[in-house]
């Protein structure tokens, strides 16, 4: 398979939605070998593809774990391809891209990220990533600016050009601390892969909810202890600056991307030969039922015919059907995390002092709208939220505006709180509001979090919500203002 | 104030408008469920009012293991019912959670695509401390969604031993749901929950075909041992398959599963009838409380009273928990009648 990148076998995703280092680390390694058992499965020979295989690892701020679990992945890949027999070199060598993490960087005081990402960055190239992704300081705000990304490769080319750090390999190798710490953090991976492997491999794992809900009950303690001041971010938990200037960020008219993508799909549609499409997408939907063919291979000729992404799609769904997103949630680890406050258990008792007045504890409908699979966030919200005694819904993945208003008004809710961090909250919000009075739920509190330039809150607030968490939020503060919010609204 | 508000409700409740009725429906749920005194009395009228328009749907129960695919065969049965000219009203009951707790609400996920279908109305309810328990709430909405036309009840709970019991209670039809593994079904046959099962799904024989068939052929062999075996033997025999494997996820064995649920329907009327004459005597009962009923039915007076108003509730013209309310008013009434006769006539 020369010069040919199967797959990216990613661990930044994970990383990205909560996992620690290590349960990245050992996922990761868990996907690799279940892709490989199902190449070789399909006939392919180990040491036909083997090499071309690569790995992307998030890289977070705990410095040195970082570095070695790069190195741990190293060593555990070659233990793992030596088991399945490969001969040559190439097959068991880990080759990885790795991007520094988004998660880390704020959005208050953001100047600060430009540090924190050459931290990362640094750990990375210690760690021997073959490439490497730098984040922009803004990223917690919107799509980096010209300025921001800028600095964020310029991050990149000091470090190669300027410091001579590259020249050395594995320049940790022999630190006794290093390669200690290497070895703990290989054999705590290695202990969740055989794990995995006892619960009957990766796809049982996966399909029994057992991986999300790892990942998840890490992000949830993660927060707890950021909001109750255990973990320190300089600028948001500890330090934070008084006068914050307002950031330039790059603006995109939502409506207008939408407008111009639909009119291309519809060029794209008025000049193709409709019938050679047709007949390209059948080709897949009757390959996925008879698995007679090669899927992908039939795919890129539908593209060559002009078929969409969404044709494309919607031909493999109708065979396979369409993932849905487990929405069990983790509880009861927000709050034992986050310790023993005084502001926390006023606030349980708040919140239970609402649930006898009003007959039911406060009600509110964690929703996510349109095409944003950032759920980090809305699961926290919801996870914590409940243990403080909120009575919580989850709305699915992908709701339209109809859905969720509908949603909101069946299950009767005091409260929607959307979360929303693709960028496209100035054309939902509206929208789900505008279906919320025409279904007759003007009366419903509407609140929104994630990732909003300050530059939206006007209008957002014009629109009628009633408030804005953005990035940073301590939960209480969010579950405070969200029971303040639907107080006030019972009483007027 | 509020009687006019409810005067609405029960007015939007069987309106024509989806819109209007839909929203009324779940405020009026939300009355039934709230541990508020006077949202009880206003929900119990609400729903005495509303009785009358109450009773035509079929009530059919859905229990299993945590996971076992109760939302998604749910959604899946769902669809079929509205294709076939139905109006389909969901109720996921978890009474396992707490009031003061707070909990997660999230088998809507599960059931996409009837959340989205205007023939549909699904409403998840967290357990609460509240009024007379989840049972009596479960009850109550039940009549609510049918009074608002709709006339395929299914209810929604987690299996966990006791609730097998409380769902059949308060439906015509209980569904138990489980995996294909051996471990599923041997537990349920130690803690006796068959008994109060009408049909056995083993769900997911897309992922294990040949366990699911010995797991079906298992459960048939137990179930010959319990309430099921006196019917076998008995003369109307029943051709229904009494255990069912599908597959929620691809519809697999799903329109066998359907035909099972018609043909109880027809051939079990009778027992249904029964079934539902006992169910509202005990929800009268229970709404009166055990303390109050055994004065009632040892005061003549009050005694007749009772009988006369769960002939009442049997004819569908007063909701029990009203009719509860109007005797526990007369005991009050009749403060003598409470005192136990001995003592009576000590202190005349
Ligand atoms: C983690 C992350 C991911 C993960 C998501 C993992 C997951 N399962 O959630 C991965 C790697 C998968 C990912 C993918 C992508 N991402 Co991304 N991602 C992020 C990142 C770095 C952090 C988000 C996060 O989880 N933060 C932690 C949580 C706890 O915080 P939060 O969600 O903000 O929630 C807090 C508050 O906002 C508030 N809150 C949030 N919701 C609610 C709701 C209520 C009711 C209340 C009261 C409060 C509240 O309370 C929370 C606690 O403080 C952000 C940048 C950033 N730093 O914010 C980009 C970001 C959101 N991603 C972005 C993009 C572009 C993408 C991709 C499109 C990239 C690509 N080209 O593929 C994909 C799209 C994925 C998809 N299907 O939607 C952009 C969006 C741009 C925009 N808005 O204009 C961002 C802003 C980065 C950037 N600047 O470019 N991403
Ligand atoms: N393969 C397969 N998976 C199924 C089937 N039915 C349900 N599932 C999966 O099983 C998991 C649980 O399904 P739910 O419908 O949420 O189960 P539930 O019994 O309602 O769960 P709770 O309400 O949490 O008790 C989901 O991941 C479903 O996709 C099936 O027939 N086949
Ligand atoms: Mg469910």
């Amino acid at each position: 398979m020369p010069k040919f990148n199967p797959i990216s076998i990613s661990g930044d995703h994970m990383q990205e939605a909560g996992a620690t280092p290590v349960l990245e680390l050992a996922l990761t390694l868990a996907n690799g070998l279940t892709y490989v058992k199902a190449a070789q499965q399909r006939g392919l020979n180990l040491d036909d593809f083997a090499g071309r295989l690569s790995f992307f690892w998030g890289i977070g701020m705990d410095f040195y774990p970082e570095v070695a679990k790069l190195r741990a992945a190293r060593l555990l890949w070659w233990r793992i391809m030596q088991k399945f027999g490969a001969q040559e070199d190439k097959s068991s060598k880990l080759r990885a891209h790795c991007q520094t993490s988004g998660w880390s960087l704020a959005a208050q005081d953001p100047y600060n990220n430009v540090v924190r990402t050459t931290v990362e960055a640094l750990a990375a190239v210690f760690g021997g990533t073959q490439s490497l992704h730098t984040n922009a300081f803004d990223e917690a705000i919107a799509l980096p600016s010209d300025m921001s990304s800028r600095i964020a490769r310029n991050t990149q080319l000091i470090l190669q050009e300027e410091t001579n750090i590259t020249a050395v390999v594995d320049p940790w190798g022999g630190s006794y601390f290093m390669e200690s710490l290497t070895k703990q953090i290989a054999d705590a991976a290695w202990q969740i892969i055989e794990d995995i492997d006892a619960m009957g491999g990766m796809i049982r794992a996966i399909e029994s909810g057992w991986v999300n809900q790892q990942i998840e009950e890490s992000a949830a303690a993660k927060q707890a202890k950021i909001d109750s001041g255990k973990i320190v971010i300089v600028g948001v938990s500890k330090y934070r600056c008084d006068h914050e200037a307002e950031q330039e960020t790059l603006r995109v008219d939502t409506t207008k991307v939408r407008e111009s993508q639909l009119q291309l799909l519809s060029d794209i549609k008025a000049a193709r030969d409709c019938d050679a499409a047709r007949e390209a997408l059948e080709a897949i939907t009757r390959c996925g039922y008879d698995g007679k063919g090669n899927l992908l291979e039939l795919s890129i000729s539908a593209m060559k015919a002009r078929a969409t992404v969404g044709e494309v799609s919607e031909a493999l769904e109708k065979c396979f059907g369409r993932y849905t997103a487990e929405a069990r949630l983790v509880s009861g680890v927000y709050g034992p995390n986050y310790g023993d406050h005084d502001h926390w258990a006023q606030l349980k008792t708040r919140i239970a002092g609402f649930s006898k007045r009003h007959g039911r504890p406060p009600r509110v409908l964690i929703a996510k709208l349109g095409q944003d699979g950032h759920d980090r966030g809305a699961k926290i919200v919801a996870s914590s939220f409940a243990d403080l005694g909120f009575a919580v819904d989850i709305g699915s993945l992908f709701q339209t505006a109809e859905e969720c208003a509908r949603q909101a008004i069946e299950n009767d809710v005091h409260a929607i709180g959307v979360s929303t961090l693709s960028g496209a909250h100035t054309t939902l919000v509206p929208a789900m509001l505008d279906e919320l009075k025409r279904q007759g739920g003007d009366g419903i509190c509407v609140f929104v979090g994630g990732v909003i330039p300050r530059q939206d809150y006007s209008a957002l607030y014009d629109s009628g919500i009633i408030g804005i968490y953005g990035p940073g939020t301590p939960i209480p503060d969010a579950a405070s203002g969200v029971l303040e919010g639907i107080l006030n609204r019972l009483e007027s | 104030m509020s009687a006019m508000r409810d005067n609405h409700l029960a007015q939007d409740l069987t309106s024509k408008d989806i819109l209007l009725r839909r929203r009324a429906l779940s405020k009026a749920i939300t009355l039934v469920e709230s541990s508020r005194i006077d949202h009880r009395q206003r929900g119990d009228e609400l729903l005495d009012e509303l009785f009358p328009k109450a009773g035509s749907s079929f009530r059919i129960g859905i229990t299993g293991p945590p996971g076992s695919g109760k939302s998604t065969l749910v959604d899946a049965m769902g669809l079929m019912l509205i294709e076939q000219g139905h109006q389909v009203a969901v109720l996921c009951v978890d009474p396992s959670s707490n009031l003061s707790d707070g909990c997660v609400l999230a088998d809507k996920t599960r059931m996409h695509r009837l959340a989205c279908s205007d023939n549909a109305y699904i409403r998840p309810s967290a357990g609460s401390a509240g009024y007379g328990g989840v049972a009596q709430q479960t009850r109550a909405a039940i009549r609510l969604c049918e009074a608002a036309a709709y006339d395929f009840v299914v209810v929604e709970t987690v299996g966990v031993g006791q609730n097998e019991c409380a769902v059949a209670a308060m439906t015509d039809m209980v569904l138990l749901l489980q995996g294909p593994t051996p471990g599923d079904d041997l537990q349920v046959i130690k803690k006796g929950i068959y008994e109060h099962v009408d049909l056995v799904v083993v769900n997911k024989v897309d992922l294990a075909r040949a366990a699911a068939l010995k797991a079906q052929r298992r459960i048939a062999s137990a179930l010959r041992l319990t309430r099921y075996g006196a019917r076998h033997v008995s003369p109307h025999l029943q051709p229904t398959p009494r255990v069912c494997t599908v597959s929620a996820v691809t519809g697999d064995g799903l329109s066998t599963l359907m035909n099972s649920i018609t043909l109880y329907q027809q051939e079990e009327a009778r027992n249904i009838a029964g079934r539902r004459m006992i169910q509202d005597k005990t929800w009268l009962e229970e709404s009166i409380g055990s303390q109050a009923l055994s004065k009632i039915k040892a005061d003549e007076y009050l005694r007749t009273m009772f009988n006369a108003l769960v002939d009442l509730v049997h004819a569908g013209r007063r909701a029990p928990p009203a009719a509860a309310r109007q005797l526990l008013a007369l005991v009050s009434e009749h403060p003598e009648s409470f005192a136990p006769r001995g003592q009576n006539g000590a202190t005349a």
